[in-house]
């Protein structure tokens, strides 16, 4: 059952519980719809697809709408924060990433795709792949060592 | 083509362009020699393009980007980054692990970036992974005889429910236990010759050891005088079975034949009398005489007979399995009963 690799990845993205079950059961039904047309060792594969998928339709839905002031605000106020340990800062900075560079780490780091299994499942070429999990990894290395992330 | 008054637009446009052959730019300089009042023509094709007001401008535009978060990489974070990716050549690999044990700035840049990975948490798990599994079509997930046990059982069950439902309702429905049960192992109650007709459970005589179930005590009518056994121990099982009035045949197939009246005046009876036959042809083989054999082990006619009281009560139903037996104390066959 992949029911909950799939479930920590969308969890991990979304933060919301509710939301990653939705997205969990639509990938289920839509493999159980389509399983006939899928090899067997392909359904781990098709549910992330799927999920990674419905997940970005879902993010890119549910965008808070907001002036550019707004936002400032709010980012300035994050940098006030208090910290207890490294995992929180890393989930602070992994949410700094866009949805698809945060996807293309966790599919790497959870899941231990390569960028070949990762390329398939969001749709970007290996070399994308690659690009974003560099840049990303710098992100965050630069981030947890920034002055107003230290724990 | 030559220059003439004709094409001469053509070649002005070129010479401005800078696309005019050398050749050609002296053909035009002679052109406009022999044609001067085409100077000034000639001329204002060299003349500027409208240009844009290069003075206004948009005096803010640094509040329309916005800050990318894409550090410029150096060469030893890449070579950190596809050391733990494992990205790097064999040669490469070999280079980064020098680094590493004699570059102390490689080195924590090393542990940095390890630092910056992700771990699952496991103890995170989907909360309720029923939900997820398929809900119709289950059938292929089963072996393929149990496919055709549990279309059986379905048949069967649709089959007895037609039967009983359609099946004229002042007929006995049941046939006999044979006469030759005369023979089996002591226990066994013989019902005397010359008994009446049967209306209620007060006509029941005392020696017959039956205990009757309310809902069955009417009509039952006992036509005939041919002797009948009872099992005490299955009392319950046979209470509405004894009085019925026909001596049965136990041998061939026509221990599952039914009452011919209830065949012609059922026509679901017709439809599903040939299926029970089939259905019941595995319990043909198995030996009813458990006392004889295990007692303490459940026969397959314990579980035949659960499931007819899980019937009855899913579907508030009456039915009752009723077994026919050889002269050796076997059962031969199966019906099923009910009111």
């Amino acid at each position: 059952m992949h029911a909950d690799g799939v479930f920590r990845f969308i969890l991990k993205n979304l933060r919301n519980e509710h939301d990653a079950q939705d997205i969990v059961q639509d990938s289920f039904e839509k493999l159980w719809l389509n399983h006939r047309k899928l090899d067997g060792g392909k359904a781990r594969s098709y549910l992330f697809t799927t999920a990674y998928h419905t997940m970005i339709d879902h993010i890119r839905k549910n965008k808070p709408t907001g002036s550019m002031e707004n936002q400032a605000e709010q980012e300035g106020s994050e940098m006030f924060r208090q910290y207890s340990d490294l995992r929180e800062i890393l989930d602070d900075a992994l949410d700094k990433l866009n949805e698809v560079q945060k996807s293309v780490i966790l599919l790497r780091d959870y899941e231990g795709y390569s960028y070949h299994e990762i390329s398939k499942i969001t749709g970007l070429n290996e070399s994308q792949v690659k690009v974003y999990i560099y840049r990303g990894r710098m992100f965050l290395k630069n981030y947890i060592v920034s002055p107003e992330h230290v724990i | 083509m030559a220059i003439n008054r004709h094409n001469y637009e053509i070649y002005f446009i070129d010479y401005h362009e800078g696309n005019l052959p050398p050749d050609r730019k002296e053909e035009l300089m002679a052109f406009l020699i022999a044609n001067p009042d085409l100077k000034k023509e000639f001329d204002e094709y060299s003349a500027e393009p409208l240009l844009a007001d290069q003075n206004i401008i948009f005096r803010n535009k640094k509040s329309l980007k916005k800050e990318e978060s894409t550090p410029e990489f150096n060469e030893n974070d890449q070579m950190v980054i596809a050391y733990q990716e494992g990205d790097l050549s064999a040669n490469d690999k070999l280079r980064a692990d020098s680094m590493l044990n004699e570059d102390d700035n490689f080195q924590q840049l090393h542990e940095l970036y390890l630092r910056t990975r992700s771990i699952a948490d496991y103890s995170i798990t989907y909360p309720d992974k029923a939900v997820l599994k398929k809900k119709s079509n289950v059938a292929f997930l089963l072996p393929q005889y149990l496919r055709y046990a549990a279309a059986a059982a379905i048949v069967i069950f649709i089959g007895i429910t037609a039967y009983f439902r359609f099946a004229p309702a002042d007929e006995p429905r049941i046939t006999s236990i044979p006469q030759r049960l005369e023979t089996r192992p002591s226990g066994h109650i013989d019902l005397q010759p010359d008994y009446p007709v049967l209306k209620s459970r007060n006509d029941v005589p005392s020696s017959v050891q039956m205990s009757w179930r309310e809902e069955r005590e009417p009509p039952v009518r006992l036509a005939s005088v041919h002797p009948l056994t009872v099992t005490p121990s299955t009392q319950d099982t046979y209470a509405a079975v004894i009085l019925i009035p026909r001596p049965f045949p136990v041998s061939g197939s026509d221990a599952f034949a039914m009452d011919e009246e209830i065949k012609k005046k059922s026509l679901m009876g017709k439809i599903f009398s040939g299926l029970f036959t089939k259905a019941s042809a595995p319990f043909s083989v198995e030996n009813s005489n458990r006392q004889t054999t295990d007692p303490g082990k459940l026969s397959i006619w314990d579980i035949a007979d659960l499931g007819m009281k899980s019937i009855n009560v899913l579907g508030d139903h009456d039915y009752t399995l009723v077994r026919k037996y050889n002269e050796d104390g076997n059962v031969k066959g199966v019906m099923l009963a009910g009111k």
